[in-house]
């Protein structure tokens, strides 16, 4: 299975390059993607040399365009495909069927992948893709269980590629537009669910508050573990009780389906974190790199090591990792 | 808490003592010498021109030391924190272990904030954009001796584990 690995930076590509990617995806510096955090992402320059660092060691680079384009902004979306088809990167990740369409008629040489954005949980969704797009591959939305993911592996015209590790969102990936009820803006339309501009941290006597657009997300007792300030893993009033009422700040991590996956056929595994330092980028990569080379080793006897899952905990939001809707029998 | 080790017994009080004693001018020069190097390429793509006109404050608690930096001529400078002068946009406050893990890597900020070992305060989106310039630093474009200045922090780092 191919390991995909997220970069913000060139030192972040850098470090997952060195730690074993197979493939590193990135975005360019602009609203193209869902990762747009000033000082983030890759201007032309930085993009080619990116390209060349990994050419040289053998990894692909994906540029993932994963937004959904704006009315005022499509000609900004035009030009991040075509950025990405000059620079002859090794797919575009795409979400957006009229952006799909541009590139699929544009650059027909262009490799597609149908980005988790584009929320496509069937069999009949990836042959629509396919037939009508030329998608080459797709990657699922972290809201199947094992068992649904088999299903569709078992009927997909094209290749699939999953989440492995990262944090974990509300699972309405690609159909998520809960942020806008606080700051008018989502993931798939303005790249981001929590603008950093409407975020504020308080420290007082008691406990440290966070607020978006100043709504209250959570406040945190001095030895809890902090999250990312989104709506969605706030912790929230209902009736006469507070908790995280949607979702708890939890990283994803899937070591130990390595096997299932596999069986099931995907052909490659995702990690999460563009926004993320070159730090995490180097830890999180090459636990994944020795996981999966031990899998490839010796597949009858791979278990996932004590040590591995230790180091995926300590950088993870909440310091927790959940196998997420894979695990959901009932599902 | 984090528990002291006996080399962080006499590495703070110095540390603390040093930069206590140091006068503000001289203080500058030595930030300048690695600010300047460090943030070069930065500077040359423009993508320290967010900082103009703002303030931004790192805060090292356990030795009660705060610097501010700003833009002077473009380049990335250390500024007076007294009172006297503009207030800071946003402060990134961590102890000196958290900074020394951040300069060398080791660790992850996202980590180290969820961890509560990293805190902002003030402007998010600024002190955000901050750590992505650091992030985007390119350790393989510095000159040799701030590379290997940069690698004995490792070993500072090693007595904070």
């Amino acid at each position: 299975m191919e390991l995909v690995c997220p970069a913000g930076s060139l030192p972040a590509l850098k470090a997952a390059v060195d730690n074993g990617a197979d493939a590193v995806y990135i975005g360019f510096k602009d609203d193209t993607n869902a990762r747009h955090f000033s000082g983030l992402n890759f201007n032309d320059r930085k993009a080619q040399k990116a390209l060349d660092y990994a050419r040289d060691r053998g990894a692909k680079i994906f540029v993932a365009i994963n937004t959904y384009a704006q009315p005022k902004g499509w000609a900004r979306w035009q030009r991040a495909v075509d950025l990405a088809a000059e620079l002859s990167v090794d797919a575009v990740i795409i979400a957006d069927l009229g952006l799909l369409n541009y590139a699929a008629q544009r650059y027909p040489q262009l490799p597609l992948h149908l980005s988790v954005q584009g929320s496509c949980t069937s069999a009949e969704g990836l042959k629509f893709y396919h037939s009508e797009l030329g998608i080459r591959r797709a990657v699922l939305p972290r809201v199947l269980s094992l068992d649904q993911v088999k299903m569709v592996a078992e009927q997909s015209p094209v290749d699939l590629e999953v989440f492995g590790f990262g944090s974990l969102c509300i699972m309405a990936e690609g159909r998520c537009h809960l942020s806008s009820y606080v700051t008018d803006q989502s993931p798939n339309n303005s790249g981001v669910c929590s603008p950093a501009k409407d975020v504020r941290w308080t420290q007082t006597e008691e406990h440290l508050e966070s607020r978006l657009n100043n709504v209250v997300i959570d406040r945190y007792q001095a030895e809890e573990t902090a999250g990312y300030p989104t709506l969605c893993k706030g912790r929230f009033a209902v009736e006469e009780t507070i908790f995280h009422a949607l979702e708890e700040p939890v990283s994803l991590n899937t070591l130990d389906l390595i096997p299932d996956l596999y069986a099931a056929g995907i052909k490659a595994i995702k990690l999460e974190g563009r926004q993320r330092s070159p730090a995490y980028v180097a830890q999180v990569v090459s636990v994944w790199r020795s996981a999966l080379d031990s899998f490839a080793n010796n597949p009858e006897k791979f278990s996932s090591k004590a040590e591995w899952m230790q180091r995926l905990a300590k950088v993870s939001e909440g310091s927790q990792t959940t196998l997420g809707a894979y695990h959901r029998p009932w599902q | 808490m984090i528990k002291l080790n006996p080399c962080q017994h006499i590495l703070l009080p110095t540390v603390k003592g040093l930069a206590k004693s140091c006068p503000f001018p001289l203080q500058k020069k030595i930030a300048m010498l690695f600010l300047v190097p460090v943030f070069e390429e930065a500077r040359l793509d423009g993508d320290l021109d967010f900082l103009r006109d703002r303030r931004i404050g790192l805060a090292i608690s356990d030795i009660d030391y705060q610097a501010t930096l700003r833009l002077e001529n473009g380049h990335l400078a250390l500024a007076k924190s007294t009172a006297s002068e503009a207030p800071t946009d946003a402060i990134i406050r961590g102890n000196l272990s958290a900074f020394i893990q951040l300069a060398n890597r080791s660790e992850d900020p996202d980590s180290l904030f969820f961890q509560r070992r990293l805190c902002i305060e003030g402007d998010t989106d600024l002190a955000l954009e901050v750590k992505n310039l650091i992030d985007a630093v390119d350790l393989d474009e510095l000159p040799k001796w701030l590379k290997q200045t940069l690698s004995l922090t490792q070993l500072v780092d090693k007595q904070f584990a």
